[in-house]
């Protein structure tokens, strides 16, 4: 009897949650040519500490629009996230590219690999509107690690990649704002997501 | 609302389309043409106008009072709306420069005005 959709979900989040998956079976180290890949793509082992570096960078060349060049580089992940990441993935388990599917999955894939612990519960599965916690979320922890608390939140990066991946997922447009975050002094990071409309050449929240 | 100044501006003669943005990239408003990805160009404007005040500030030149780009077939032109917002325009190439600072002028003052 075929696997549903439903059970192919569960068995993709306990075999993160439990552990099976396990990042370093996946890695190749091959010193001779000085590559390194994980599950066959390139990759480099680069500290968290080198987003507050990019931060420090972008704010010391564009001042307060560094913000602007950190959540287009997350943007642009995301949107290529989505589509080379996750919709081949679940491609391959049969599984649907979706706003479901994706969300439900995210928070033990991304917990694995370091990103947080992340809680997608507060956002509609339909719309994807709501919010998204993030408990210890890597770049809130670099800024931390590098010059301490800041006044406002720091996650330009996370908050330009949740834009880019649900917009490669839906098609559609949104607005993700960081409300909350522990480089700011909260507890962690919060980002709200409301979807976005064109009306009279704006986009505006419908 | 900001949508009404950006839509007073465009009928100055010369003004082909603008947008209010916030000074770290997020657009507020705009009424930008339908090939113009509206988000792209606030983070766009709002980082060119950062590097400016930057580099103003690297050579001690004092504080930026506005950004004009001159292109082959237009100019673009960005300048505060208060402390946190910007309002960039873009204008045909043979737009009369002194009337359209004059206008954004005022529309800036608005701007900032309705984002207290």
């Amino acid at each position: 009897m075929p696997l549903t959709e439903g059970v192919k979900l569960a068995i993709i989040r306990e075999v993160f949650e439990k552990g099976v998956f396990d990042a370093k079976k996946r890695m190749e180290i091959n010193g001779e040519n000085g590559i390194f890949t994980i599950s066959g793509l390139r990759s480099i082992i680069m500290g968290t500490l080198s987003f507050a570096i990019l931060h420090e960078a972008a704010e010391k060349l564009a001042g307060k629009a560094g913000p602007a060049i950190l959540r287009a580089q997350g943007e642009e992940s995301g949107r290529i996230e989505a589509e080379e990441g996750w919709r081949k993935n679940l491609e391959k388990f049969n599984l649907s590219f979706n706003l479901r599917t994706v969300l439900s999955t995210l928070p033990t894939i991304y917990a694995a690999v370091g990103w947080g612990k992340i809680t997608t519960e507060g956002i509609d599965m339909e719309t994807g509107e709501g919010t998204i916690i993030i408990k210890n979320c890597f770049e809130a922890d670099a800024i931390l690690g590098m010059g301490g608390e800041k006044e406002t939140p720091q996650c330009h990066f996370v908050t330009g990649y949740l834009k880019g991946l649900l917009e490669g997922i839906t098609g559609g447009k949104f607005r993700v704002t960081e409300k909350k975050c522990k480089a700011a002094g909260d507890e962690y990071c919060e980002f709200e997501i409301k979807r976005q409309v064109q009306r009279r050449g704006s986009l505006v929240t419908p | 609302m900001i949508e009404d100044v950006l839509s007073d501006l465009r009928k100055v003669g010369g003004i082909n389309a603008s947008a209010a943005v916030t000074r770290d990239g997020l657009l507020i408003a705009s009424d930008v043409m339908g090939e113009i990805d509206a988000e792209t160009f606030a983070a766009m404007t709002a980082t060119m106008t950062g590097a400016a005040e930057t580099a103003m500030s690297e050579v001690k030149a004092g504080d930026v009072r506005r950004v004009i780009v001159e292109g082959e077939s237009g100019k673009m032109i960005a300048i505060g709306a208060g402390s946190n917002a910007l309002l960039v325009v873009l204008t045909a190439p043979e737009a009369p420069l002194g009337l359209i600072l004059l206008k954004i002028g005022e529309a800036s003052r608005r701007i900032a005005k309705l984002l207290e």
